[in-house]
């Protein structure tokens, strides 16, 4: 057997605690990457697992590809998450490393073990990994800093923000850091637990995140 | 209570909609049945970009998780989850002004 390994890092915009939350809340693969995935479906979770179907589309490859995942936070610093293909098993380990200034850094090293001769496509292996994850953890960023700017704005999940809803004006004493926690499992309010979960589109017209600032 | 500017009118070219965080405040701004109209653009979920994706059939579609709202008024559309805020607006020539603060704090 030979073993094909890619290792990517980047930096995160974002504490740590925010990485995980988005790695676990797998609601979010069939909205923010609506292009990619198609459907998830959630087979059980507890605390620090998850065992889940996913059904996507990857670069280079033309046709949909489904996968059964466990995902294991094997400590607040690093999580496994083993993909088992038709074709083919992939192995990824994270270490979320804290940075100063609310940011961390993401490192992910996958393997797949495939028969000898194919052991020749370590280049392709490393660039559709790189390729893939690059633009996922892009699709992720500006959700991870919005997630941190409401959650320091008092958001409450199922709520929002009280003075938002309130009408009334921002409360002074509204804390300047907020810790954000790890809680897992991640709510859901969808059937992602019982028959799967689907996109409802597979084209939008995108308007954005929204328009700079006025001056 | 005071009124702020939003944006002009032509920030709702070419989609007929757009957001924008103004005083912590995100606001979406949108025109419906030729009326101009504002809700929170913070999905009542996880705090998503509700105004992300251009409106469809009367309803936007939360990017993050695909939450709906009613166009109409912020009513939530899909389970759990709690309607949006709406804003007073109104429009001064070009400007499109919001009103954040309707009520004095508790």
């Amino acid at each position: 057997m030979a073993t094909l390994h890619s290792k990517i890092e980047q930096e995160m915009e974002c504490p740590r605690e925010i990485v995980i939350w988005n790695y676990f809340d797998h609601e979010h693969v069939v909205g923010t990457h609506y292009k990619s995935y198609k459907k998830i479906r959630v087979y059980d979770e507890k605390d620090n697992w998850c065992f889940a179907e996913r059904h996507f589309n990857i670069s280079y490859i033309p046709f949909m590809v489904v996968s059964k995942n466990f995902s294991h936070l094997t400590s607040p610093h690093t999580m496994k998450s083993i993909h088992i293909g038709k074709l083919a098993t992939l192995v990824q380990e994270y270490t979320f490393r804290d940075l100063p200034g609310e940011k961390c850094l993401v490192t992910l090293e996958s393997r797949m073990e495939v028969p000898w001769p194919l052991g020749l496509l370590q280049p392709f292996f490393y660039e559709m990994t790189r390729k893939w994850f690059y633009a996922t953890w892009d699709e992720d960023v500006p959700m991870r800093l919005r997630r941190l700017k409401v959650w320091k704005l008092g958001f409450k999940n199922f709520e929002g923000i009280g003075f938002i809803n309130d009408k009334t004006p921002k409360p002074a004493g509204l804390p300047a850091e907020r810790p954000y926690p790890i809680e897992l499992p991640v709510p859901k309010s969808t059937s992602v637990c019982r028959e799967g979960y689907e996109r409802p589109f597979g084209e939008s017209v995108e308007v954005g995140y929204g328009m700079p600032p006025l001056p | 209570m005071e009124f702020k500017k939003i944006g002009v009118l032509s920030d709702l070219e070419p989609h007929g909609q757009f957001s924008r965080w103004l005083d912590d405040h995100d606001v979406l701004v949108y025109r419906l049945d030729g009326k101009i109209r504002a809700l929170s653009n913070i999905c009542t979920h996880f705090g998503g970009p509700v105004g992300y994706h251009k409106m469809k059939d009367g309803c936007f579609t939360c990017l993050w998780h695909n939450f709906k709202f009613s166009a109409k008024d912020g009513a939530c559309l899909s389970p759990g989850g709690l309607s949006l805020r709406e804003y007073t607006i109104k429009v001064e020539g070009d400007a499109i002004m919001v009103q954040l603060v309707e009520r004095a704090s508790a």
